[in-house]
C-alpha cells in the first residue's frame, strides 16, 4: 500500500524501471553475489522500484529497503532462500514467491515452536479477511516479510500499537476512514493510540488475534476493557503480565507504564477507603438523627 | 446590659446564590452518579450504562466548572464573600464550642451557640467547611477533572508512571471528600430552628437573622 506521495515517487520509478529492465540481465549473477543479495537489490533497492500492472492500472510496489531489511527477523535470509529461481532474466513477471506462508518455512522447523506458526494459521484462517477472499490473503497481506520484526517484551507499546495499527490502516482507511467507522467511540484518536484495532476486533476474552472479526462483531462495550478484568490483560498486556504488578498498591499496574485506563488501574485500598468513608458519613449522621429523634422524644414527655 | 434577642428577617441568600446553590447540587448528584458507575464500572451496583455516564459526567463537570467560576466572582463583587473570611480571634475555641453543641448540647435542646448574624451567616464549622469545599476542594475537582477529559494536557509521566494515575487519584479523593461533605451538608440543613427551616431560607432565600450579637 502506498501513500499519495511515495505513489507518485513510484509512478516516476516504474517509467525509470521499465526502461532498466528491458536492458537487463541477471545472467551474470554468480553464486556468491547472490549470497550478498547484491544483484537483486541492485534494482529492488530503489526506493520508488515498481510498474503500473496493465490488468489492473494500480502500481505495484517492488522496493525492498535496506534499512528495513536490516533490521527484520529475516535480516539473515537470502533473498534467494524465498524466491527461488525465474529471476535469472528481467524483467520476470513469471517469478513465483516459493513460500507464501510463514508455515512454508516455519512447519517443522525446529526451534520455532514458541512461534505457534500452526495455531495462528489456523487463527487465521477463521479471519473474515480469510474466509471472505481466501486467494487473496495470506500471511503476506499484512506482515511484510521483508521488514517485519516481532514484537519484543519490553518494546514501548505506544510503538507496538501503532505498527500494528498501521497494519489495518493500510488498507482500512482508504476503504472507510477511522474517524467514520469509529464515530461511536469516545475519545477515538487516544484510543487509537492507546490500543490495538485487535483488541477489540478478534475474539474475547483471548489472546487469540489473528481471527479477525466482521466489523459488526467488534467490541462495543466499553467496560470490556474498563474493569479490573479488562480484555487488555489477555491481548496487549499478555506477555507483561507478572511484570511488577501492583505497583504502588495499584491493581493492572502492569499498565501504567504507558497508560491509565479508567476502571482497570484502580488502587484497592483507595476504593476501599471511598466506600468506607461514605459508609461511615452515612452511619455517622444516621446516629446522629436517631440520637436527636430520642432527646426530642424525650424533652416532649419531661 | 440588654439580654433580649432581636431579630429581623433578611435575605442573606439572593437569587444567583441559591441557582447557583441548586444547580450545584443536581450537577453533583449527576456527577457522583455517573462517576461512581465509572470508576466502578464492573461492580454490578451502577445506576448508569459506561457511555452514558460518560457523556453525562463530561456535560455536568463542565455545567460545575462554569457555574463555579460565575460563583467565585459573583460571590467576590457582591460582598458575598465576608461570610467566607475567618475571624482568626478565638477561631479554634469557637470551633470546638461549634463541635460541643453538634456532639452534646443538641441533644439537650440547648440553642445553637452562634445565631445568623447580618456580617457572618455561617456558624465556625460551617465557615472552615464551606472554604475548604469552595476554594480547595471544587478547584481540585474541577481541573484534575478537566485533565481527565483533556488527557493531552497532563503531563505524561509522574513517578515514572503515566501521568494521569495521579491525576485521576486526587479527582477519585476529592470526589470522595464532596461525597462526605454532601451527606453531611443535607443531614445539618435539619439541624435548624425545625427541621426544614434551613431548607426553606435556601428555597426562599430569607433568613431571620439576631441582631444582637449574644457572645
Amino acid at each position: 500500500m502506498f501513500s499519495a506521495k511515495r505513489e507518485r515517487h513510484v509512478a516516476l520509478g516504474a517509467v525509470l524501471a521499465s526502461l532498466l529492465l528491458m536492458q537487463s540481465d541477471l545472467s551474470f549473477a554468480s553464486q556468491s553475489d547472490l549470497e550478498r543479495n547484491e544483484p537483486c537489490l541492485r534494482c529492488h533497492g530503489m526506493e520508488t522500484f515498481g510498474y503500473v500492472k496493465p490488468e489492473t492500472g494500480k502500481l505495484v510496489n517492488l522496493s525492498v529497503s535496506q534499512a528495513d531489511l536490516d533490521q527484520a527477523d529475516h535480516q539473515g535470509n537470502l533473498c534467494v532462500d524465498c524466491h527461488r529461481g525465474g529471476y535469472r532474466k528481467t524483467p520476470h513477471p513469471q517469478h513465483k514467491v516459493t513460500a507464501d506462508t510463514c508455515l512454508e518455512c516455519h512447519e517443522d522447523e525446529r526451534g520455532f515452536e514458541k512461534y505457534r506458526m500452526k495455531a495462528i494459521t489456523a487463527h487465521f484462517k477463521k479471519s473474515v479477511h480469510y474466509k471472505m477472499q481466501p486467494e487473496q490473503f495470506n500471511c503476506f497481506s499484512c506482515h511484510d516479510p521483508h521488514a517485519g520484526r516481532l514484537h519484543k517484551i519490553g518494546d514501548a507499546t505506544v510503538t507496538v500499537v501503532e505498527k500494528s495499527n498501521q497494519v489495518c490502516l493500510n488498507c482500512h482507511s482508504t476503504l472507510l476512514p477511522f474517524e467514520e467507522s469509529h464515530a461511536w467511540l469516545p475519545n477515538g484518536q487516544l484510543h487509537q493510540k492507546a490500543v490495538r484495532c485487535l483488541e477489540c476486533h478478534t475474539p474475547r476474552p483471548s489472546s487469540v488475534v489473528h481471527a479477525i472479526e466482521p466489523a459488526a462483531k467488534g467490541e462495543k462495550d466499553c467496560v470490556a476493557c474498563h474493569s479490573r478484568d479488562s480484555i487488555l490483560l489477555t491481548k496487549l498486556n499478555k506477555y507483561r503480565l507478572g511484570r511488577g504488578e501492583d505497583k504502588l498498591g495499584f491493581v493492572n499496574s502492569v499498565v501504567m507504564d504507558d497508560s491509565y485506563v479508567l476502571g482497570m488501574t484502580r488502587h484497592s485500598a483507595l476504593d476501599k477507603l471511598g466506600i468506607f468513608a461514605v459508609a461511615l458519613t452515612v452511619s455517622g449522621v444516621s446516629a446522629h438523627g436517631i440520637g436527636r429523634w430520642f432527646s426530642r422524644r424525650r424533652g416532649k414527655s419531661s | 446590659m440588654n439580654t433580649e434577642t432581636k431579630t429581623q428577617w433578611m435575605l442573606l441568600y439572593p437569587l444567583w446564590l441559591r441557582a447557583w446553590h441548586w444547580t450545584n447540587a443536581l450537577l453533583f448528584i449527576i456527577l457522583l452518579t455517573c462517576g461512581f458507575s465509572l470508576h466502578f464500572a464492573d461492580s454490578g451496583w451502577t445506576l448508569v450504562g459506561f457511555a452514558t455516564a460518560r457523556t453525562w459526567h463530561n456535560l455536568a463537570g463542565l455545567a460545575l466548572t462554569v457555574g463555579y467560576l460565575v460563583f467565585v466572582l459573583r460571590n467576590w463583587t457582591s460582598g458575598n464573600i465576608r461570610h467566607y473570611k475567618p475571624d482568626w480571634r478565638g477561631w479554634s475555641s469557637r470551633l470546638l464550642r461549634q463541635a460541643h453543641y453538634y456532639g452534646v448540647e443538641i441533644f439537650q435542646g440547648a440553642a445553637h451557640p452562634f445565631p445568623v448574624r447580618r456580617e457572618q451567616k455561617f456558624n465556625p464549622l460551617q465557615q472552615l467547611t464551606y472554604v475548604c469545599v469552595v476554594y480547595l476542594g471544587l478547584p481540585t475537582l474541577i481541573v484534575t477533572g478537566l485533565l481527565l477529559l483533556m488527557p493531552e494536557l497532563a503531563p505524561e509521566a509522574i513517578l515514572g508512571m503515566a501521568g494521569l494515575w495521579l491525576i485521576a487519584v486526587v479527582h477519585y479523593l476529592a470526589g470522595v471528600g464532596l461525597t462526605v461533605f454532601l451527606i453531611m451538608h443535607i443531614y445539618l440543613a435539619t439541624v435548624g430552628k425545625t427541621l426544614t427551616s434551613d431548607l426553606k431560607k435556601m428555597v426562599t432565600g430569607w433568613e431571620e437573622v439576631t441582631l444582637a450579637d449574644p457572645r
